[in-house]
């Protein structure tokens, strides 16, 4: 012992010194051949899971140090049992004669029972065992070195989980038939029993594969099936455990649970299970540990912990909710969902889209207020010119109803004094007094313009033709220029408001035109088409820059002219430029606030 | 011979007492009134000879009166006075039976004269307006529909407006 531990320090050391050395020499390092491990499984080679535990113990079994592997096969279900055993016992004798077996591997209880048999085979090796339960021999004698797990199926557990996921379910069918394998069934019913009490449990003991296809598919619905194991009296080929679970899952007309992974995929819901992967590396971590020297006196029999198994694809068609699986389930066979293979794309899409969702509704927001606010601007512009308008009125009202009959007072009260007898009659005095009379007639001619200014009443009186009409000849008389006025036939009614916007640009057009633009010959004319009357300005005049003219306080003019037309639903356009005259045109509903508002 | 009697009416107290004042030492005032419902009281209980009355006045204008003292079929004679140098408010005036038309401004010099005028039988026009009516009235159907009849010809570039139907001025103290 004292010996073994200086010479693995050695090792120890010289694989630290020469890493690079080891891997040429994997046999040893201290020249001694890696040590011998035999696996006795426990049916065929090709028997389902067989070949996944055998790669899991050779796997762990081999982790810390090369090992020479073997695994032979005890086929004591497809040949009568003792000859089976007894070919293996002379087939193990013959091939392994003169080798150190170091440990013994024994994969399940048959195959425990005959490395326990034939322990003359290796008889100072150590054997890791797997079986359903602890082996008497242990119990009597406790030097014989075996060690190992138990996993007996766990029928009750799966039975247990299955009732929980299907509250409804009454009756359960028990598929365990396994004659070959010495009270098989025994164990199954009574691992089975306590639940009697709860539900009806039928056990299907039919002795061929299609009676018992039969007696599947006629089980009735709110029941479920417990499949163990199921070996036919007789086949023609050999079928394996796993092949019936999916011919009896292909007509079951209800679900069917296992308690071995070997069945899942195969169209069984899944089940307490003790998985096979798992058995073989615990096995093979086992012999690991007594290969390195631990007694297997010293490395207490475990159990193999349950796990409760799903086949996603079963519990979506079964319709089990999936949230009433237990906590820690391991789910089979689920394919990602798109949600999970593209979450971070999907969320950064959706992430995307919100943001660009959010900007455009604050963009149209923003414009929305934007718009109410123009149209407040709008209004406000419409009110404030309506409210010039009415001071104006006002104001030319006061003027020419006061001032001017005043005057006309004044007026007739000098003549009157003129004509009077005496002193008056004086020449001179007589020349003061037409003079002075003359006066009041030129102040009353200047009121009146005035008033006419600031507002056309004439607009009222006659019309909105007649009022330009005067309007343009009285433009000309003061200027001195040509202003020509055509009308259209009749005009028919024209709204109040729609008149006085189009005297107010016809005035402000020939007023800008006389004497920004020097115009000499202006034109005014006056259409209708449909319901709309159009009113169009033009003039021989320099014309201007209209941009520049709307950029400095000379478009003031412009802007108000503009804000009238839009304030009965009107639009105005200019058209000039340069040395080419000016035309001016609006054109607006005749019945403007009507179809404003 | 007794002195003609003379009704005066418009709403504006110092251009009716300056009518007053310029009218008193020639003619008999019965009265001078300020709106049209007065005027029909006045003319009513007086039968002046000659009515000299105002166009625009609250209640009763000018023109409504003109209306109902033509229809009473009196023999008093009716000047129109206003402010307005306008020949198709002149011809309007002459055709609702109004004897003369005269112009405010100018009724210190042509009042008068217009009240004589009427007195003895004749139509008085005011200087500035009398051509464009005389030419109006030898034209056509004045009180037609059709624009053209009604409007009158231009004079010295002065342009004067024409509508369809009557003339509205006397509608404006109300509306």
């Amino acid at each position: 012992m004292a010996r073994r531990t200086v010479t693995r320090l050695l090792s120890a050391i010289a694989v630290f010194m020469l890493p690079q050395v080891r891997p040429t020499t994997p046999a040893s390092s201290e020249g001694r051949p890696a040590p011998t491990v035999l696996t006795i499984h426990w049916g065929p080679e090709s028997f389902p899971g067989t070949q996944l535990v055998d790669a899991a113990i050779r796997e762990a079994v081999s982790r810390a140090g090369p090992v020479r592997y073997y695994a032979e096969y005890l086929k004591t279900e497809d040949f009568p049992p003792e000859t089976a055993s007894l070919a293996l016992r002379d087939y193990i004798h013959h091939n392994f004669e003169g080798r150190h077996i170091d440990v013994v591997i024994a994969d399940a209880g048959p195959a425990l029972q005959f490395t326990l048999r034939f322990r003359e085979l290796f008889p100072a090796a150590p054997i890791v065992f797997v079986s359903g339960q602890i082996p008497d021999v242990m119990m009597n004698h406790a030097a014989i070195r075996v060690t190992g797990i138990v996993n007996d199926a766990a029928f009750a557990e799966t039975l247990a989980l299955a009732l929980r996921l299907h509250p409804f379910v009454r009756q359960v069918f028990v598929v365990a038939r396994a004659p070959v394998s010495e009270g098989y069934d025994e164990r199954v019913r009574a691992a089975l029993r306590p639940f009697s009490q709860r539900t009806e449990l039928t056990y299907i003991q039919e002795p061929s594969v299609s009676r018992l296809l039969a007696a599947v598919k006629a089980v009735p619905a709110q029941s479920l099936i417990l499949y163990t194991r199921y070996t036919p009296e007789e086949a023609d080929t050999a079928v394996y455990p796993d092949q019936i679970a999916r011919l009896m899952a292909d007509v079951s007309p209800v679900p069917i649970y296992c308690a071995t992974d070997l069945y899942m995929g195969s169209g069984v819901v899944g089940g307490m299970i003790r998985g096979s992967y798992a058995r073989g590396r615990r096995l093979g971590e086992i012999a690991r540990q007594i290969l390195d020297g631990t007694p297997p006196e010293q490395i207490p029999v475990g159990f193999q912990q349950v796990v409760p198994t799903f086949d996603w694809r079963q519990v979506r068609r079964w319709g089990i909710d999936p949230s009433r699986l237990p906590p820690g389930s391991d789910i089979l066979f689920k394919t990602p969902t798109t949600w999970e293979s593209y979450r971070r794309y999907i969320v950064g899409i959706v992430a995307v889209i919100a943001g660009q969702i959010l900007l455009i509704a604050a963009l149209a927001a923003q414009r929305a207020r934007r718009r109410r606010a123009d149209e407040r601007i709008r209004h406000l512009a419409g009110r404030l010119i309506n409210a010039e308008e009415v001071t104006r009125a006002a104001l030319a009202r006061e003027l020419h109803d006061g001032v001017c009959q005043e005057l006309a007072a004044v007026s007739i009260a000098v003549n009157g004094l003129k004509n009077s007898s005496g002193l008056i009659q004086d020449a001179h005095t007589q020349h003061a007094l037409s003079k002075l009379h003359d006066e009041t007639l030129g102040i009353v001619e200047g009121i009146r313009r005035l008033s006419h200014d600031l507002h056309p009443a004439a607009l009222h009186l006659l019309g909105l033709a007649a009022a330009l009409r005067a309007h343009c000849s009285e433009v000309a008389k003061r200027n001195g220029v040509h202003v020509g006025f055509t009308i259209e036939k009749d005009l028919q009614s024209i709204s109040p408001d729609v008149a006085l916007t189009l005297f107010r640009v016809a005035q402000e057009s020939l007023r800008n035109g006389i004497e920004h633009g020097q115009a000499l010959r202006l034109s005014v004319s006056l259409t209708r088409s449909g319901d709309d009357v159009e009113l169009t300005v033009s003039d021989d005049g320099w014309g201007f820059d209209l941009d520049a003219a709307r950029r400095d306080g000379r478009g003031l003019g412009l802007v108000s002219m503009e804000e009238r037309a839009r304030s009965v639903g009107g639009q105005v356009q200019i058209v000039t430029g340069l040395h080419g005259g000016t035309t001016i045109r609006v054109r607006c509903p005749a019945a403007a606030r009507e179809a404003l508002e | 011979m007794p002195r003609a009697s003379v009704l005066i009416a418009d709403d504006h107290p110092v251009v009716l007492a300056a009518l007053v004042n310029l009218l008193k030492d020639t003619f008999d005032v019965a009265a001078a009134v300020a709106d049209g419902h007065r005027l029909i009281e006045a003319a009513t209980r007086f039968r002046p000879d000659v009515v000299v009355t105002d166009i625009s006045m609250p209640g009763l204008n000018g023109m409504e009166a003109l209306g109902r003292l033509k229809a009473a079929r009196w023999e008093t004679k009716v000047i129109v006075l206003t402010m307005h140098v306008d020949a198709n408010l002149a011809l309007e005036a002459i055709l609702a039976g109004a004897s003369g038309f005269v112009v405010k401004m100018f009724a210190g010099a042509e009042l008068v004269t217009a009240i004589h005028t009427v007195l003895e039988g004749g139509l008085y026009l005011a200087g500035s307006v009398a051509d464009d009516v005389i030419a109006a009235l030898s034209t056509n159907t004045p009180r037609g529909n059709s624009e053209k009849a009604a409007c009158l010809p231009a004079r010295t570039g002065d342009v004067h407006g024409c509508k369809s139907g009557p003339p509205r001025f006397w509608k404006e103290r109300q509306r």
